[in-house]
């Protein structure tokens, strides 16, 4: 086969991909290996991943899924003295932050509309399984995929352009199309989690005036990358994970389930009040060495989106948004490529994913700087100058953005270098430790 | 002591040590490393600075280095009020 866009991985940054390029005039062909609705983690989102699904007209069919919305993210410590709440705010035509809310999405349904609607809109779905490039001449040349079919029979498809969308797989990478896979910083953290029936939501706490909305997340954290996530799938049930470092797991010498049932008892008070039974609705699973980054992704005829490329740390909920959000960026791109007027793409795309890396290095800065001065962290949510400012940055307003638009990320970005310097959290991440050189 | 130490002392006790004898609060008394602030009474602390002295106080800048006593804080703000 041969077809113009070829998009490996199905999920929300797949779907909505295809999506943008559909709205774009270009018909594209996703390729997943699953059958849906499958389990996927991953259920909290910022508010501007909801404009980005609005933009798409997504807004009518997602509400009729009846998932809860949140009204924000309570972020607890364990001493409750360094415990904030970030509201979901949107900016509405004056550029006025309002309240806004964002949907909470059990992702085996979340999923599944995404990828019925991009197939109702025109997208082609083949279910197979990427199983090695087609290259060029030129050795960063991507002409295609080799897909094997549930039949166990193989196919070449060529593209002019393949989009590597297949999230912790990191599917050109491994086929060594990408710059090298890197560890992250937080590459040594490991994820558990399930969910659970029925817990205390919605109230406020002592000492802390919140909203008590029932469908907010709460982070939990007690030590330093010792923290815990809640986050109300329906009525009945709470998705919750617990993030430690894995040489802590591996000391626990426990099953999954073992591990995550103590932890939902003993990481933080407030969340063992609030778990009345730690008998788990699902399956525990695990994630670990889920933090990574990928230099150069991008080249003649490839494109990677997403996690595919770079991933931090799942705390602050910004990886749905960030898939999709490249997705967004990516389509017009594309069909310029396509129809010629971007050269061979090398230079266009080049640009694009350093757009893409400059944004998410501001939530890097945001991650180590909550984590390495929890103190400073906690100013810049507070202090009336700069709270819009760390909203707006929660929110998703983070590409191209410059110090000039949002002073704060310039303060965000001293405190992660002074909480870099500081020894206080895991060794190097080459990717921020200053001596990455920029792609060219 | 300065004005600018005894503002910062009256913040202090007001805010933070009612009813408490403001001879104990002297130039050098640790407040963060001695338990007086916690994290979010130093966040109160460094807002105050700001609005009151018309000073811009990075994050960065709130840790105990220029923070943890009357006589780090008075020295912080005067030269914040000097650059
Ligand atoms: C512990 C943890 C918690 C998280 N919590 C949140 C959260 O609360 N909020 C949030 O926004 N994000 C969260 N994330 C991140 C979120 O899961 C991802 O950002 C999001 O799923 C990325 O979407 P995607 O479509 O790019 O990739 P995915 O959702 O991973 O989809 C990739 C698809 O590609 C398919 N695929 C893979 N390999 C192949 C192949 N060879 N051939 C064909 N198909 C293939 C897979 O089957 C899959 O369907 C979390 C991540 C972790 C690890």
């Amino acid at each position: 086969m041969q077809r113009d866009v070829v998009i490996l991985g199905g999920g929300p940054g797949g779907a909505t991909l295809a999506m943008h390029l559909l709205a774009e005039g270009v018909k594209p062909l996703i390729v997943e290996k699953e059958t849906f609705p499958r389990y996927h983690i991953g259920e909290s989102m910022t508010g501007e991943a909801v404009n980005v699904l609005r933009s798409l007209g997504l807004g009518p069919i997602i509400e009729a899924n009846g998932h809860p919305t949140r009204k924000g993210a309570l972020v607890l410590s364990s001493k409750g003295k360094n415990s904030w709440w970030v509201p979901v705010m949107l900016r509405d035509a004056n550029h006025e932050l309002v309240e806004g809310e964002a949907w909470q999405v059990r992702r085996s349904v979340f999923d599944q509309t995404l990828l019925d609607e991009a197939v109702r809109r025109g997208a082609e779905l083949v279910k197979a399984r990427a199983v090695e490039v087609v290259r060029g001449p030129d050795p960063d040349e991507v002409r295609g995929v080799v897909i094997e079919h549930p039949s166990g029979e193989r196919e070449v498809v060529h593209s002019r352009m393949l989009c590597d969308v297949t999230g912790q797989a990191t599917w050109l990478a491994h086929q060594g199309v990408t710059s090298p896979k890197e560890p992250g910083r937080y590459d040594k953290q490991i994820a558990v989690f399930s969910q659970i029936r029925n817990p205390v939501r919605g109230e406020g706490f002592d000492g802390v005036d919140r909203p008590t909305h029932p469908d907010n997340t709460i982070i939990f954290y007690a030590e330093l990358y010792h923290w815990a996530w809640f986050i109300p799938l329906d009525d009945e049930i709470v998705s919750v994970g617990v993030v430690v470092p894995s040489s802590y797991f591996a000391s626990k010498g426990e099953t999954k389930e073992a591990f995550l049932r103590r932890e939902l008892k003993e990481l933080h008070p407030e969340l063992a009040r609030r778990v009345v039974d730690t008998e788990l609705a699902e399956e525990a699973r695990a994630i670990p060495n889920y933090s990574y980054f990928i230099e150069r992704f991008a080249g003649k005829g490839w494109l990677c989106v997403g996690d595919t490329h770079r991933f931090i740390d799942p705390i602050f909920s910004f990886g749905l948004y960030l898939t999709m959000k490249e997705g967004q960026h990516a389509a017009p791109l594309i069909r310029r490529y396509l129809a010629g007027e971007l050269g061979d793409g090398r230079e266009a795309f080049a640009t694009h994913t350093r757009r893409m890396e400059t944004a998410i290095d501001h939530y890097q800065d945001l991650i180590d700087g909550f984590w390495g001065e929890a103190q400073g962290f906690a100013y810049l949510v507070n202090n009336p100058r700069t709270r819009n400012q760390v909203i707006d940055m929660f929110a998703g307003r983070i590409y191209d953005v410059t110090e000039r638009d949002i002073p704060a990320i310039k303060e965000m970005r001293a405190l992660a270098r002074k909480a870099r310097e500081g020894g206080r959290l895991y060794g190097e991440d080459r990717r921020r430790s200053g001596f990455v050189a920029p792609t060219a | 002591m300065d004005t600018i130490e005894q503002t910062v002392k009256s913040f202090i006790l007001d805010s933070f040590l009612p009813g408490a004898d403001p001879n104990q609060l002297e130039a050098d008394t640790p407040l963060i490393t001695g338990g007086i602030l916690d994290s979010l009474a130093t966040v109160q602390l460094a807002v105050f600075l700001e609005q009151h002295f018309k000073v811009e106080i990075a994050a960065h800048e709130t840790g105990t280095e220029n923070l943890d006593s009357l006589a780090l804080i008075g020295a912080f703000v005067r030269s914040k009020l000097a650059a």
